[in-house]
Protein backbone atom coordinates (compact mmCIF):
# COMPACT_ATOMS: atom_id res chain seq x y z
CA UNK A 1 0.00 0.00 0.00
CA UNK A 2 1.29 3.28 -0.53
CA UNK A 3 2.11 6.18 1.61
CA UNK A 4 -0.01 8.69 2.08
CA UNK A 5 1.37 11.74 4.28
CA UNK A 6 -1.94 13.84 5.24
CA UNK A 7 -1.02 17.58 4.17
CA UNK A 8 -3.73 19.16 5.88
CA UNK A 9 -2.96 18.34 9.65
CA UNK A 10 0.59 17.63 10.87
CA UNK A 11 1.53 16.00 14.09
CA UNK A 12 4.57 18.06 15.90
CA UNK A 13 7.70 16.49 16.79
CA UNK A 14 9.24 18.94 19.62
CA UNK A 15 12.23 17.04 20.05
CA UNK A 16 13.79 18.63 16.56
CA UNK A 17 12.16 22.28 17.22
CA UNK A 18 14.26 24.94 18.32
CA UNK A 19 13.21 27.67 20.83
CA UNK A 20 10.94 30.28 19.13
CA UNK A 21 10.42 33.63 19.82
CA UNK A 22 7.26 33.02 22.41
CA UNK A 23 9.04 30.57 24.91
CA UNK A 24 12.19 32.90 24.42
CA UNK A 25 9.76 35.43 26.20
CA UNK A 26 8.01 33.34 28.17
CA UNK A 27 11.53 31.79 29.58
CA UNK A 28 13.09 35.49 29.66
CA UNK A 29 9.93 36.25 31.81
CA UNK A 30 10.47 33.45 34.32
CA UNK A 31 14.60 34.43 34.42
CA UNK A 32 13.56 37.69 35.19
CA UNK A 33 11.09 36.44 38.46
CA UNK A 34 7.88 37.10 37.00
CA UNK A 35 5.59 34.40 38.85
CA UNK A 36 2.50 34.89 36.24
CA UNK A 37 4.95 33.97 33.40
CA UNK A 38 5.93 30.80 35.53
CA UNK A 39 2.14 30.09 36.03
CA UNK A 40 1.48 30.11 32.97
CA UNK A 41 4.52 27.85 31.57
CA UNK A 42 2.96 25.82 34.52
CA UNK A 43 -0.12 25.86 34.00
CA UNK A 44 0.31 24.93 29.93
CA UNK A 45 2.00 21.71 30.87
CA UNK A 46 0.90 20.06 33.54
CA UNK A 47 -1.68 17.78 32.66
CA UNK A 48 0.81 16.77 29.78
CA UNK A 49 3.35 16.35 32.14
CA UNK A 50 2.04 14.39 34.83
CA UNK A 51 0.67 11.75 32.29
CA UNK A 52 4.14 11.19 30.91
CA UNK A 53 5.75 10.89 34.20
CA UNK A 54 2.39 9.04 35.16
CA UNK A 55 3.94 6.28 32.40
CA UNK A 56 7.51 5.87 34.46
CA UNK A 57 6.27 5.83 38.20
CA UNK A 58 2.62 3.99 37.49
CA UNK A 59 1.63 6.13 40.47
CA UNK A 60 -0.73 9.16 40.80
CA UNK A 61 1.03 10.81 43.67
CA UNK A 62 4.35 10.08 42.61
CA UNK A 63 3.98 10.98 39.14
CA UNK A 64 2.72 14.66 40.71
CA UNK A 65 5.99 14.61 42.87
CA UNK A 66 8.26 14.45 39.52
CA UNK A 67 6.81 17.08 37.96
CA UNK A 68 6.63 19.63 40.68
CA UNK A 69 10.27 18.69 41.11
CA UNK A 70 10.89 19.91 37.62
CA UNK A 71 9.10 22.84 38.18
CA UNK A 72 11.06 23.54 41.19
CA UNK A 73 14.10 23.02 39.72
CA UNK A 74 12.73 25.77 37.05
CA UNK A 75 11.72 28.19 39.62
CA UNK A 76 14.81 27.91 41.92
CA UNK A 77 17.67 27.70 39.47
CA UNK A 78 15.38 30.42 37.25
CA UNK A 79 18.54 33.24 37.31
CA UNK A 80 20.61 30.23 35.45
CA UNK A 81 18.13 29.38 33.20
CA UNK A 82 19.25 28.42 29.73
CA UNK A 83 17.52 26.44 26.97
CA UNK A 84 18.36 25.87 23.55
CA UNK A 85 15.67 23.45 22.46
CA UNK A 86 12.22 23.87 22.91
CA UNK A 87 10.17 24.57 25.81
CA UNK A 88 8.14 21.91 25.66
CA UNK A 89 11.00 19.09 24.76
CA UNK A 90 13.36 20.67 27.32
CA UNK A 91 10.08 19.98 29.96
CA UNK A 92 9.48 16.24 28.76
CA UNK A 93 13.36 15.11 29.05
CA UNK A 94 13.45 17.29 32.36
CA UNK A 95 10.54 15.35 33.71
CA UNK A 96 11.92 11.37 32.29
CA UNK A 97 15.09 12.32 33.91
CA UNK A 98 13.67 13.04 37.12
CA UNK A 99 11.20 10.16 37.07
CA UNK A 100 13.78 7.41 35.69
CA UNK A 101 16.39 8.68 38.54
CA UNK A 102 13.34 8.07 41.01
CA UNK A 103 12.80 4.33 39.52
CA UNK A 104 16.66 4.04 39.91
CA UNK A 105 16.92 5.12 43.48
CA UNK A 106 14.35 2.71 44.14
CA UNK A 107 15.77 0.00 42.68
CA UNK A 108 19.31 0.91 44.13
CA UNK A 109 17.46 0.87 47.36
CA UNK A 110 16.21 -2.79 46.22
CA UNK A 111 19.51 -4.14 45.87
CA UNK A 112 20.77 -2.88 48.85
CA UNK A 113 18.09 -5.14 50.50
CA UNK A 114 18.78 -7.92 47.76
CA UNK A 115 22.53 -7.99 48.64
CA UNK A 116 21.86 -8.67 52.58
CA UNK A 117 20.56 -11.92 52.07
CA UNK A 118 22.91 -12.47 49.35
CA UNK A 119 20.99 -12.67 46.15
CA UNK A 120 22.49 -11.70 42.65
CA UNK A 121 22.19 -8.10 41.76
CA UNK A 122 22.82 -7.91 38.71
CA UNK A 123 19.46 -9.51 37.47
CA UNK A 124 18.03 -6.70 39.71
CA UNK A 125 20.12 -4.13 37.31
CA UNK A 126 18.84 -5.76 34.17
CA UNK A 127 14.79 -6.13 35.12
CA UNK A 128 15.62 -2.08 35.92
CA UNK A 129 16.60 -1.81 32.60
CA UNK A 130 14.20 -3.74 31.20
CA UNK A 131 11.63 -1.86 33.26
CA UNK A 132 13.02 1.64 32.17
CA UNK A 133 12.79 0.65 28.57
CA UNK A 134 9.56 -0.02 28.56
CA UNK A 135 8.33 2.81 30.20
CA UNK A 136 10.16 4.90 28.18
CA UNK A 137 8.03 3.48 25.05
CA UNK A 138 4.86 4.26 27.03
CA UNK A 139 5.83 7.32 27.93
CA UNK A 140 6.84 7.93 23.91
CA UNK A 141 3.48 7.17 22.92
CA UNK A 142 1.85 9.25 25.57
CA UNK A 143 3.84 12.34 24.52
CA UNK A 144 3.10 11.67 20.97
CA UNK A 145 -0.36 11.49 22.04
CA UNK A 146 0.03 15.01 23.11
CA UNK A 147 1.79 16.10 20.10
CA UNK A 148 -1.03 15.26 17.72
CA UNK A 149 -3.36 18.25 16.20
CA UNK A 150 -5.76 18.59 18.38
CA UNK A 151 -8.96 17.43 15.83
CA UNK A 152 -6.93 13.87 15.58
CA UNK A 153 -6.36 14.05 19.37
CA UNK A 154 -10.15 14.51 19.54
CA UNK A 155 -10.78 11.68 17.14
CA UNK A 156 -8.43 9.09 18.60
CA UNK A 157 -9.59 9.81 22.51
CA UNK A 158 -13.17 8.85 21.19
CA UNK A 159 -11.74 6.34 20.10
CA UNK A 160 -9.50 4.46 22.00
CA UNK A 161 -10.55 6.32 25.99
CA UNK A 162 -14.54 6.45 25.04
CA UNK A 163 -14.39 3.33 22.87
CA UNK A 164 -16.63 4.92 20.36
CA UNK A 165 -16.86 3.14 16.59
CA UNK A 166 -16.27 5.02 13.71
CA UNK A 167 -19.55 5.83 12.71
CA UNK A 168 -20.11 6.96 16.17
CA UNK A 169 -17.36 9.47 16.13
CA UNK A 170 -18.47 10.52 13.19
CA UNK A 171 -22.33 11.21 14.04
CA UNK A 172 -20.44 13.32 17.02
CA UNK A 173 -17.79 15.72 15.52
CA UNK A 174 -20.29 16.01 12.25
CA UNK A 175 -17.65 14.37 9.67
CA UNK A 176 -17.61 11.40 7.60
CA UNK A 177 -16.42 8.13 8.63
CA UNK A 178 -13.57 8.23 6.14
CA UNK A 179 -12.24 11.12 8.14
CA UNK A 180 -12.57 8.95 11.43
CA UNK A 181 -10.39 6.57 9.35
CA UNK A 182 -7.46 8.95 8.26
CA UNK A 183 -7.20 10.88 11.99
CA UNK A 184 -6.91 7.48 13.59
CA UNK A 185 -4.53 5.71 10.48
CA UNK A 186 -2.29 8.84 11.08
CA UNK A 187 -2.31 8.87 14.72
CA UNK A 188 -1.20 5.19 14.76
CA UNK A 189 1.12 5.79 11.80
CA UNK A 190 2.73 8.75 13.66
CA UNK A 191 2.92 6.63 17.24
CA UNK A 192 4.19 4.01 15.31
CA UNK A 193 7.25 5.82 14.54
CA UNK A 194 8.02 6.42 17.90
CA UNK A 195 7.82 3.37 18.81
CA UNK A 196 10.11 2.32 16.28
CA UNK A 197 12.98 4.39 17.52
CA UNK A 198 13.24 2.51 20.67
CA UNK B 1 10.70 1.39 9.25
CA UNK B 2 8.21 -0.18 7.03
CA UNK B 3 5.61 2.17 5.82
CA UNK B 4 1.95 1.31 6.07
CA UNK B 5 -0.76 3.61 4.98
CA UNK B 6 -3.53 5.13 7.07
CA UNK B 7 -5.99 3.03 5.98
CA UNK B 8 -4.13 -0.26 6.64
CA UNK B 9 -3.28 0.77 10.21
CA UNK B 10 -7.09 2.19 10.69
CA UNK B 11 -8.07 -1.63 9.72
CA UNK B 12 -5.33 -2.79 12.32
CA UNK B 13 -6.65 -0.81 15.03
CA UNK B 14 -10.53 -1.92 13.82
CA UNK B 15 -9.22 -5.58 13.56
CA UNK B 16 -7.99 -5.66 17.30
CA UNK B 17 -11.25 -3.92 18.48
CA UNK B 18 -13.20 -6.76 16.57
CA UNK B 19 -14.57 -4.66 14.62
CA UNK B 20 -13.83 -5.96 11.27
CA UNK B 21 -15.57 -7.58 8.98
CA UNK B 22 -15.24 -11.27 7.87
CA UNK B 23 -13.69 -10.15 4.40
CA UNK B 24 -11.39 -7.69 6.87
CA UNK B 25 -10.25 -10.41 9.22
CA UNK B 26 -9.27 -12.59 6.58
CA UNK B 27 -7.03 -9.58 5.36
CA UNK B 28 -5.34 -9.32 8.00
CA UNK B 29 -4.96 -12.94 9.18
CA UNK B 30 -3.24 -13.69 5.71
CA UNK B 31 -1.07 -10.43 5.85
CA UNK B 32 -0.41 -11.90 9.06
CA UNK B 33 0.39 -15.33 8.11
CA UNK B 34 2.27 -13.61 4.97
CA UNK B 35 5.44 -12.48 7.31
CA UNK B 36 6.43 -13.30 10.67
CA UNK B 37 7.72 -9.81 11.16
CA UNK B 38 4.12 -8.42 10.74
CA UNK B 39 2.89 -9.36 14.54
CA UNK B 40 5.40 -6.80 15.53
CA UNK B 41 3.18 -4.31 13.67
CA UNK B 42 -0.12 -5.87 14.83
CA UNK B 43 1.54 -5.87 18.85
CA UNK B 44 2.89 -1.82 18.03
CA UNK B 45 -0.66 -1.12 17.26
CA UNK B 46 -2.30 -2.90 20.08
CA UNK B 47 -0.03 -1.48 22.46
CA UNK B 48 -0.49 1.94 21.30
CA UNK B 49 -4.18 1.75 21.64
CA UNK B 50 -3.47 -0.04 25.38
CA UNK B 51 -1.57 3.14 26.63
CA UNK B 52 -4.15 5.47 25.08
CA UNK B 53 -7.32 3.68 26.49
CA UNK B 54 -5.47 3.18 30.39
CA UNK B 55 -5.45 6.85 30.96
CA UNK B 56 -3.65 8.07 34.36
CA UNK B 57 -5.72 8.82 37.23
CA UNK B 58 -7.20 12.50 36.67
CA UNK B 59 -4.62 15.25 38.08
CA UNK B 60 -5.97 18.76 39.51
CA UNK B 61 -3.44 21.28 38.24
CA UNK B 62 -5.28 24.01 40.50
CA UNK B 63 -4.46 21.90 43.47
CA UNK B 64 -0.86 21.18 42.45
CA UNK B 65 -0.02 25.11 41.65
CA UNK B 66 -1.72 26.07 44.95
CA UNK B 67 0.81 23.23 46.50
CA UNK B 68 3.91 25.02 44.37
CA UNK B 69 2.69 28.54 45.53
CA UNK B 70 2.92 27.25 48.94
CA UNK B 71 6.09 25.29 49.17
CA UNK B 72 7.77 27.61 46.65
CA UNK B 73 6.84 31.30 48.98
CA UNK B 74 5.22 32.39 45.76
CA UNK B 75 2.02 34.01 47.71
CA UNK B 76 4.44 35.89 49.67
CA UNK B 77 7.57 36.54 47.39
CA UNK B 78 5.56 38.17 44.44
CA UNK B 79 7.21 41.48 43.44
CA UNK B 80 4.56 43.31 42.16
CA UNK B 81 7.24 44.46 39.78
CA UNK B 82 7.79 40.95 38.21
CA UNK B 83 3.81 40.52 37.76
CA UNK B 84 3.28 41.64 34.31
CA UNK B 85 0.39 43.18 32.86
CA UNK B 86 -2.49 40.32 32.22
CA UNK B 87 -2.81 40.07 28.23
CA UNK B 88 -6.19 39.30 28.59
CA UNK B 89 -8.51 41.80 28.17
CA UNK B 90 -12.34 41.92 28.21
CA UNK B 91 -13.56 44.40 25.65
CA UNK B 92 -16.77 45.34 26.52
CA UNK B 93 -19.59 47.93 26.07
CA UNK B 94 -18.20 47.53 22.10
CA UNK B 95 -20.90 48.95 19.72
CA UNK B 96 -23.61 45.91 18.23
CA UNK B 97 -22.47 44.33 15.59
CA UNK B 98 -24.17 44.16 12.44
CA UNK B 99 -25.65 41.06 10.79
CA UNK B 100 -22.65 41.87 8.15
CA UNK B 101 -20.10 42.47 10.29
CA UNK B 102 -20.38 39.43 12.23
CA UNK B 103 -20.85 37.79 9.01
CA UNK B 104 -17.33 39.31 8.33
CA UNK B 105 -15.86 38.08 11.91
CA UNK B 106 -16.50 34.57 11.36
CA UNK B 107 -15.28 34.70 8.17
CA UNK B 108 -12.25 35.84 9.46
CA UNK B 109 -12.02 33.28 11.91
CA UNK B 110 -12.53 30.67 9.88
CA UNK B 111 -9.77 32.04 7.36
CA UNK B 112 -7.28 32.12 10.09
CA UNK B 113 -9.04 28.63 11.37
CA UNK B 114 -7.77 27.54 7.94
CA UNK B 115 -4.24 29.06 8.90
CA UNK B 116 -3.31 27.41 11.84
CA UNK B 117 -4.49 23.81 11.72
CA UNK B 118 -4.99 23.74 15.67
CA UNK B 119 -7.72 26.57 15.51
CA UNK B 120 -11.58 26.08 14.84
CA UNK B 121 -14.19 28.57 14.03
CA UNK B 122 -17.37 27.38 15.64
CA UNK B 123 -20.83 29.65 15.60
CA UNK B 124 -22.93 28.13 17.89
CA UNK B 125 -26.98 28.61 17.48
CA UNK B 126 -29.31 27.20 19.80
CA UNK B 127 -33.44 26.19 18.69
CA UNK B 128 -34.47 29.80 20.75
CA UNK B 129 -36.59 31.71 18.21
CA UNK B 130 -35.67 34.61 16.47
CA UNK B 131 -36.18 37.99 18.16
CA UNK B 132 -37.06 41.13 17.24
CA UNK B 133 -34.90 42.97 20.03
CA UNK B 134 -32.24 45.00 19.20
CA UNK B 135 -28.82 42.66 19.71
CA UNK B 136 -26.97 43.00 22.67
CA UNK B 137 -23.35 44.27 23.07
CA UNK B 138 -20.59 41.88 22.46
CA UNK B 139 -17.97 41.44 24.66
CA UNK B 140 -14.78 39.70 23.61
CA UNK B 141 -12.06 37.91 25.85
CA UNK B 142 -8.57 36.46 24.15
CA UNK B 143 -6.18 34.87 25.28
CA UNK B 144 -2.72 34.48 24.61
CA UNK B 145 -0.48 31.52 24.18
CA UNK B 146 0.05 29.35 27.56
CA UNK B 147 -3.05 31.04 29.05
CA UNK B 148 -6.15 30.15 30.21
CA UNK B 149 -9.55 31.98 30.98
CA UNK B 150 -12.38 31.21 32.89
CA UNK B 151 -15.36 33.50 31.61
CA UNK B 152 -18.78 33.62 33.40
CA UNK B 153 -21.10 34.32 31.14
CA UNK B 154 -24.56 36.37 31.83
CA UNK B 155 -26.42 33.20 32.17
CA UNK B 156 -24.31 31.90 34.93
CA UNK B 157 -22.61 29.48 33.18
CA UNK B 158 -18.80 29.15 32.70
CA UNK B 159 -16.67 28.35 30.04
CA UNK B 160 -12.67 27.95 30.24
CA UNK B 161 -10.62 29.57 27.40
CA UNK B 162 -7.82 27.54 26.16
CA UNK B 163 -4.59 29.09 25.23
CA UNK B 164 -4.45 31.44 22.22
CA UNK B 165 -8.30 31.42 21.66
CA UNK B 166 -10.80 33.90 21.80
CA UNK B 167 -14.36 34.26 22.06
CA UNK B 168 -16.82 36.57 21.47
CA UNK B 169 -20.27 36.53 23.58
CA UNK B 170 -23.44 38.77 24.01
CA UNK B 171 -23.59 40.39 27.24
CA UNK B 172 -27.13 39.29 27.69
CA UNK B 173 -26.09 35.80 26.82
CA UNK B 174 -29.07 33.38 27.69
CA UNK B 175 -31.34 36.60 27.42
CA UNK B 176 -32.11 37.29 23.93
CA UNK B 177 -29.29 35.34 22.86
CA UNK B 178 -27.21 32.14 23.08
CA UNK B 179 -24.98 32.94 20.40
CA UNK B 180 -21.33 32.45 20.96
CA UNK B 181 -18.35 32.87 18.62
CA UNK B 182 -15.17 31.08 19.33
CA UNK B 183 -11.90 30.65 17.95
CA UNK B 184 -9.77 28.20 19.47
CA UNK B 185 -10.19 26.03 22.71
CA UNK B 186 -12.83 26.07 25.35
CA UNK B 187 -14.36 23.91 27.40
CA UNK B 188 -17.87 24.41 28.85
CA UNK B 189 -18.49 22.92 32.71
CA UNK B 190 -20.30 19.99 32.17
CA UNK B 191 -22.70 20.64 34.41
CA UNK B 192 -23.81 23.76 32.73
CA UNK B 193 -24.37 21.61 29.10
CA UNK B 194 -26.68 19.01 31.32
CA UNK B 195 -28.55 21.61 32.83
CA UNK B 196 -29.13 23.86 29.56
CA UNK B 197 -29.82 19.93 27.74
CA UNK B 198 -32.33 19.18 30.01
CA UNK B 199 -33.81 22.52 30.14
CA UNK B 200 -34.22 22.05 26.28
CA UNK B 201 -32.60 25.18 25.64
CA UNK B 202 -30.03 23.64 23.40
CA UNK B 203 -31.07 22.86 19.85
CA UNK B 204 -29.00 20.31 18.28
CA UNK B 205 -26.41 22.45 16.88
CA UNK B 206 -25.45 23.78 19.77
CA UNK B 207 -25.35 20.04 21.32
CA UNK B 208 -22.94 18.88 18.92
CA UNK B 209 -21.04 22.01 19.04
CA UNK B 210 -21.00 21.66 22.57
CA UNK B 211 -19.62 18.23 22.78
CA UNK B 212 -17.10 19.41 20.42
CA UNK B 213 -15.93 22.22 22.70
CA UNK B 214 -15.86 19.40 25.39
CA UNK B 215 -13.81 17.52 23.37
CA UNK B 216 -11.29 19.75 22.43
CA UNK B 217 -11.09 20.37 26.57
CA UNK B 218 -10.55 16.50 26.40
CA UNK B 219 -7.93 16.01 23.80
CA UNK B 220 -5.97 19.01 24.81
CA UNK B 221 -5.42 16.53 28.06
CA UNK B 222 -6.84 13.05 27.47
CA UNK B 223 -6.48 12.19 31.08
CA UNK B 224 -9.11 14.87 31.14
CA UNK B 225 -11.49 12.96 28.72
CA UNK B 226 -13.49 10.48 31.38
CA UNK B 227 -14.27 13.14 33.51
CA UNK B 228 -15.68 15.85 30.99
CA UNK B 229 -17.63 13.48 29.39
CA UNK B 230 -20.99 12.93 30.25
Amino acid sequence: MAFKPNVRETERDSRSEPLNRDDQTLVRRIRAGDVTAFEQLYRDYWNQLYNFAFRYVQSSEEAEDVVQEVFFAVWKGRAEWHITSSLQHYLFVSVRNAAIGRLRRDSTMQRWRQRTVGEDDTRSQEATDALVESADVNADVERALSEMPPKRRAVCALRWIDGLSYAQIAERLGINEKTVENHIGNGLRFMRSRLTQH
Amino acid sequence: MQHYDAEFLALLDRYLAGESSAVEAEQVRQWLAADSGNQAILNDVDRIRGVARNRPPATRVDAAWTRAVSELGLDAGMDSAHVSAPTIQPRAHRPAHTETSRRTWTWRAVAASLAVAAVAAIVVTTSRPPTTQPKAEAREFATARGQRLNVQLADGSKLTLGPASRVKVAEDFGASTRELTLVGEAARDLADYQRLTSEGKLGEAGQKLEAEIRHCRACHCLGLSRQASP
